[in-house]
């Protein structure tokens, strides 16, 4: 069984008074690309940054991230 | 792009250079029997090449491009490529490494074990690069 680290991040992003990347990189310690490679699924971030993300945010960190289970045939 | 795509780009181009000023410094050698072959030289030239490529090509990046660098944070994320970079392309210098040890217990000629251990190490820098490139495009590979 594989699992991938899915995310609303965008989405949570957006409805927090629309903050930008830029904002939320600043306010948890990153660079813009790192937060643009979370959104696009393309980076699973550390769990001391995903905390730090949901932190940010206000949002549940298990909202926030979750694993995609896979069950290979 | 931040500081260490720009490495990795910088990188990639250096090491062909370097590669390229070995062989066009050996290419007079060529003709001699190999046990004659004066190698110190080039080596030495193509490590310099690669040295003054990667310093001329960062200061064209800066000149030609100087709003490129978005900033210079070196994240979780940087640090993670950089290692798995490293990791991934470790196998050249191993292979490297073992090369030179062959052609030393088989008593071959010092040239051949500069080149092994030279190409060796070249190809590792020129294929770290490019696998942190492919990763900052694509994502982590895993």
């Amino acid at each position: 069984m594989s699992s991938k680290l899915k995310n609303r991040l965008r989405e949570i992003r957006m409805a927090s008074n629309s903050m930008t990347q830029q904002e939320l990189a600043a306010l948890v310690g990153v660079s813009r690309q790192t937060i643009i490679s979370i959104e696009s699924g393309r980076y699973s971030p550390s769990l001391e940054l995903a905390i730090k993300l949901s932190e940010a945010l206000d949002y549940d960190l298990r909202q926030l991230f979750w694993l995609d289970q896979e069950r290979k045939q | 792009m931040n500081k260490n795509q720009r490495e990795a780009i910088v990188e990639l181009i250096a090491q062909p250079i370097s590669v390229g000023v070995f062989f066009s410094l050996m290419w007079g050698e060529f003709s001699k029997p190999v046990s004659d072959y004066e190698f110190v030289w080039p080596v030495l030239w193509a490590i310099a090449a690669s040295f003054i490529a990667s310093i001329l090509a960062t200061i064209a990046f800066a000149v030609i491009f100087p709003n490129l660098l978005e900033n210079s944070v070196k994240d979780e994320r940087d640090r993670r490529i950089h290692s798995l970079g490293k990791d991934y392309t470790m196998g050249f210098y191993v292979l490297g490494c073992v090369l030179a040890l062959i052609f030393a217990m088989l008593e071959m000629d010092y040239y051949w074990i500069a080149l092994a251990v030279f190409i060796s190490a070249a190809l590792a820098s020129f294929a770290r690069s490019l696998v942190k490139l492919l990763m900052y495009r694509f994502g982590i590979f895993s």
